[in-house]
């Protein structure tokens, strides 16, 4: 034991100075290396808060979630294949346990309305401050910000999407377009509002 | 639909931002963490559970096997043994029986054929009398007629009547041969049915007996299981 220690000490030093390679890192943390599970975390946990903060106003509900969302990607980080990004599987991980939360503790329903309108909206140059930005995606329901988000920022395709919140296509594309509807109105109010102040 | 510009801000903007999570968010993280380290061999453990306790049956299985055929092999014997014994039983006094009988006659006809018919037929139908009313004690009662007969058939003179002697040879016969009929089919029926009866009985008890064994052996091994199992829960 106490040769075998300095000898990893030195290893994961080694690892966490010089190389900062993830896959030593993933291969450390699958063997339940606390050292090398907490490099993890402190290297994508402010990312992931913020990931969790798009869906959930709590902060700290918002790090709860992470927190569960961390021990998901722990417990099954021998499943990862480090075929795609790290970061990417963990964001899924992050994402997916805020929808479960939204969907399990706000009993999140989403109405069945599959009327939508592709409108194109008007080219706004927003230079809006993240703080802004989040007020607006935390003013929209709990239904249209998991679509919005989905869909705007993380990037998933609205049969991706209806997947994952086991909802139509159709409602998707519905709750995207009530998102954007609604998010325009806002927009629109913050720059009467800035112009009023300016 | 394409992303509006205000949508692609917004990513880029929430791609950027992070936000530092709490001091203590670490230590309930690394909590969590060796919870679930510690659970992790509790589970290899309710393999070891589970593999002690189908030990313990196979064990429990194979000596109760071995038990199984120790029970039936001793019991057999005995009662074979028993039976030999009732057989024997049975079949001596059918000799003893018959014997007497049988000897009987070649006396009674070789020293009272020509002397006393009369008497011998009195006498005859005395021992008819006495086989049919008691048929356990004709071998005493055929000896003291024998003896009788021997003596009485000097004293006493002689009335020949053939026609009669026949008919009473013919009811001697018969008379015999009822006894006989008796004497052989019904004890020994009898006895016999006893016999599979008791080996039936006795089968039948060990049968019971045994399968009493096995539900209380389960029984046994259900509860022990049933309180690992139990403590197991309580422990995690």
């Amino acid at each position: 034991m106490s040769v075998t220690k300095p000898k990893t000490k030195r290893l994961l030093m080694k690892i966490i100075r010089l190389h900062q390679e993830e896959t030593e890192l993933i291969k450390l943390a699958v063997e339940n290396n606390r050292q090398a599970q907490q490099q993890i975390y402190s290297k994508f946990s402010s990312k992931m808060l913020s990931v969790c903060r798009q869906y959930i106003k709590d902060i700290q509900l918002a790090e709860d979630v992470m927190i569960t969302a961390f021990m998901k990607v722990f417990t099954n980080l021998d499943k990862f294949e480090s075929k795609g990004s790290f970061e990417g599987w963990i964001r899924r991980i992050m994402v997916n346990e805020c929808i479960s939360y939204l969907r399990v503790q706000k009993k999140v329903k989403f109405a069945d309305d599959e009327i939508y309108t592709e409108e194109s909206f008007n080219a706004i140059d927003s230079q809006f401050s993240i703080d802004q930005i989040q007020f607006l995606i935390d003013a929209l329901p709990d239904g249209y910000k998991m679509v919005f988000n989905l869909y705007a920022i993380e990037g998933y395709k609205h049969n991706e999407i209806a997947k994952m919140l086991g909802i139509n296509e159709g409602t998707s594309k519905s709750q995207l377009s009530h998102a954007r509807k609604m998010l325009q109105t806002q927009i629109n109010i913050l720059k009467k509002q800035d112009n009023g102040t300016e | 639909m394409e992303p509006n510009n205000f949508e692609k801000d917004f990513r880029e903007k929430l791609n950027q931002r992070k936000i530092e999570p709490s001091d203590n968010a670490w230590d309930r993280l690394d909590a969590m963490l060796s919870v679930a380290e510690k659970k992790k061999p509790k589970k290899d453990r309710k393999w070891l559970y589970i593999a002690a306790s189908i030990l313990g049956f196979l064990l429990v299985g194979t000596v109760f096997f071995n038990q199984k055929k120790d029970i039936q092999i001793t019991p057999k014997n005995t009662v074979v043994i028993k039976e030999n014994t009732k057989k024997d039983s049975v079949i001596k006094p059918i000799l003893n029986h018959a014997l007497p009988v049988k000897t009987e006659i070649a006396v009674s006809e070789k020293t009272s054929g020509e002397h006393s018919v009369k008497e011998e037929k009195s006498l005859n139908s005395k021992l008819n009398k006495t086989i049919k009313n008691e048929p356990k004690p004709i071998a005493e009662s055929s000896v003291i007629i024998k003896n009788n007969q021997e003596k009485k058939s000097i004293n006493k003179s002689l009335v020949t009547e053939p026609s009669k002697k026949e008919t009473v040879d013919q009811l001697l016969e018969t008379a015999e041969k009822s006894v006989l009929a008796e004497n052989t089919t019904k004890p020994k029926s009898r006895l016999k049915i006893d016999a599979n009866d008791l080996l039936n009985q006795v089968d039948g008890e060990l049968e019971l007996s045994f399968r009493e064994k096995v539900i209380t052996r389960v029984n046994k091994n259900y509860q022990t299981v049933k309180v690992a199992l139990a403590n197991r829960n309580q422990q995690e």
